[in-house]
């Protein structure tokens, strides 16, 4: 059934609705054409019995004196008579004793004489009924009129009535069709409507468009079932894209604030460098030569002008590291982090030597990255496990395992962090010590910026007295394969 | 070697009277057709109510000689029209039975001398000069007959159309 309608699914409604209507009409008619030909052709059939069976009796009334006298001359011509019938084919009339006394046949029709039969019968032979009564008189039986009837006259007469009716029903399906266009176009108009205006609306993403309520029926439910669906869609659209709008605004505000920044960061950091550094030189040079008669006090002084100076380059490093963090670099060189944790080292050479601190680390991985980035974060973390230590001195490691992230450890021996601290540490300028701890408050931020551009996570676990754990993370993809271990894969 | 030859003169001898047999089979003689013929006039004529009441018997009487031999009564026995069964009667004349039918064979000039309500039939177109009501004819040898309708009428004995229209002459 369902093989059936497939060709019909994808017609439009339009023509679907034309078919029902040309289908039911011509199933209707053509069942009423059936009907009226078979109950035609059976009434015909039982007047031609009728008939026939009246045409034999007067024959075999008008034959019993033939049949009395065996005069077939006399029966013969009453069998003559029969010449008016058209469709009789054949009639005998019998003697008692089933020899033939008369005998009649249409022109051109097979010379054999129907069959007899004792009793009044009638049966069908091919397409001629045959006929068979026996011929009394006054209660004595004295032979047998037998008919053969052609009732080919009955398939002419349903050929002529198809003739007849066919034409008919094909104009009443046309006329049907034609009559129906405009309920056609009642039930499928609303329905192309809204089709159309929901193509529209696909095409033209417009969702201000509107279906028109043609009727209150289904369709109409449909019609405003749809234009409801467009009004929230339309609302909410607008809502989005005004939510869009000010994501974008508010994004370009903060990049361009951001570009400020950096830009500043850097410039400032750039140019303040040099008159550091004059400071710095002259300063030395005043201790040298015109101080190294003056008293200490003077000495002293002397050396806090350096120690602030020193202090201002290191903040103005950081600084500019920071700032460096933000600008574009290439990351895909691969980097050995045992070599970037050994900078690091050297670059806190003196502060572990006057510390008397311990660095250990485990063999760490190359990684794709880029060495100015990965060497600020290590020696930040480091520079920290020194600067917030306790009486005893420094013991740190830097740890290593790789399992779906890279996972790496700082840990310290140091003063440890009170858990209301472990964000804010990570928040430029954010300093938890005052003076008597040297620090630009940039470290960390700088530690975080670094591990976040590469796509990891930075935390740290610890407690007041206990030293403190710095850990972050970095995605394995990172891994920067060794040529051995390539070879292996490929 | 002659019971060969009797055998053989025996079966010629058989096989001819088979042979006439069938022959008497096939084509009756004049007067079992005569009789057949008697029975049938019967069939096609109405008597009135005085002359043959209902389920009285139709008698069909042989004036004077009979020719018909066992003919007739053979194919009367049993026979009936409507409700009247038919009885045969042999009569010197017409005036000593009830006769429905009489046949006068050679006593043809009787015929005049009948009553009312009995159909006569006789032999030869004379016997309808005499007053006789049917009368055998032959025509190539085949047996038929002529009628006679003013002496039916005058007798009150009706005829169908259906006999009429088989006999050789009417007289008007």
């Amino acid at each position: 059934m369902t093989r059936f309608w497939t060709p019909f699914r994808d017609w439009p409604i339009r023509r679907k609705v034309l078919g029902v209507i040309i289908a039911s009409t011509g199933l209707a008619l053509l069942l009423a054409a059936a009907g009226i030909l078979i109950v035609d052709s059976v009434l015909f059939r039982y007047s031609l019995e009728r008939d026939l069976s009246a045409l034999s009796q007067i024959i075999a009334d008008n034959s019993t004196g033939a049949l009395a006298f065996d005069d077939s001359k006399a029966a013969a011509e009453t069998l003559g008579a029969l010449r008016a019938r058209p469709h009789l084919i054949a009639a005998c009339i019998y003697r008692r004793d089933s020899t033939v006394l008369a005998r009649y046949f249409r022109d051109g029709a097979d010379k054999t004489c129907p069959e007899r039969r004792d009793k009044l019968w009638t049966g069908y032979v091919g397409t001629s009924m045959s006929l068979s009564r026996p011929v009394s008189l006054k209660g004595a039986n004295i032979g047998t009129l037998a008919i053969l009837y052609d009732l080919s006259e009955l398939n002419s007469r349903a050929f002529v009535f198809g003739a007849v009716l066919l034409p008919i029903l094909l104009v009443a399906c046309a006329l049907g069709a034609v009559l129906s266009a405009r309920l056609r176009e009642r039930v499928s108009v609303p329905v192309i409507r809204l089709a159309d205006t929901a193509l529209a609306v696909s095409g033209t993403r417009d969702y201000s468009l509107r279906a028109s309520k043609m009727t209150g029926d289904e369709t109409g439910v449909l019609v405003d079932a749809f234009n409801d669906m467009l009004g929230r869609i339309q609302s909410r659209d607008e809502e989005l894209r005004h939510m869009l709008h000010d994501r974008e605004e508010a994004n370009r505000e903060l990049m361009r604030l951001n570009e400020d920044l950096e830009r500043f960061a850097f410039v400032a950091s750039h140019d303040l460098r040099e008159p550091l550094r004059m400071i710095t030189v002259y300063t030395q040079l005043l201790q040298r030569r015109i101080l190294s008669d003056a008293g200490p006090e003077a000495k002293e002084l002397a050396g806090n002008i350096i120690t602030g100076a020193r202090r201002m380059r290191e903040l103005i490093d950081d600084l500019r590291a920071y700032a460096e963090l933000g600008a574009p670099a290439e990351l895909s060189s691969s980097v050995d982090l045992n070599v970037v944790a050994q900078k690091a080292v050297s670059n806190l050479a003196l502060s572990i030597q006057t510390s008397g601190a311990a660095v250990t680390w485990d063999a760490l991985p190359s990684i794709s990255g880029y060495e100015g980035h990965l060497v600020p974060l290590f020696q930040n973390l480091i520079g920290n496990a020194l600067k917030y230590r306790r009486a005893e001195a420094p013991r740190i490691h830097i740890g290593y395992s790789a399992g779906e992230q890279l996972q790496f450890s700082v840990t310290d021996n140091g003063m440890g962090i009170a858990p209301q601290f472990h964000e804010t540490i990570f928040v430029a300028f954010r300093r938890l010590h005052g003076t008597e701890i040297p620090g630009s408050g940039l470290g960390l931020a700088i530690c975080k910026r670094v591990v976040e551009r590469y796509g990891g996570t930075i935390w740290v676990e610890s407690r007041p007295g206990e030293g403190s754990t710095f850990r972050f993370t970095l995605p394995a993809t990172l891994l920067a394969m060794r040529p051995a271990e390539r070879a292996t894969l490929t | 070697v002659k019971t060969g030859w009797v055998r053989r003169i025996l079966a010629i001898v058989y096989q001819f009277l088979l042979a006439t047999a069938a022959l008497r089979a096939q084509s009756p003689s004049e007067f079992e057709v005569k009789a057949a013929f008697l029975l049938n006039f019967a069939r096609f004529i109405e008597w009135p109510e005085a002359a043959l009441a209902p389920d009285e018997p139709i008698h069909i009487c042989v004036i004077g000689e009979d020719p018909f031999g066992r003919a007739l009564d053979q194919l009367v026995h049993d026979e009936s029209i409507d409700s009247h069964k038919v009885v045969v009667v042999r009569a010197p004349s017409s005036s000593d039975s009830t006769c429905e039918v009489a046949y006068f064979g050679k006593a043809g000039k009787e015929a005049a001398r009948t009553g009312a309500g009995v159909l006569t039939v006789g032999e030869g177109v004379e016997f309808l000069r005499s007053g006789g009501m049917i009368a055998f004819v032959l025509e190539n040898r085949r047996v038929r007959f002529d009628i006679n309708l003013p002496a039916m009428r005058k007798a009150g004995v009706r005829v169908s159309s259906r006999l009429l229209r088989v006999a050789r002459t009417v007289v008007p």
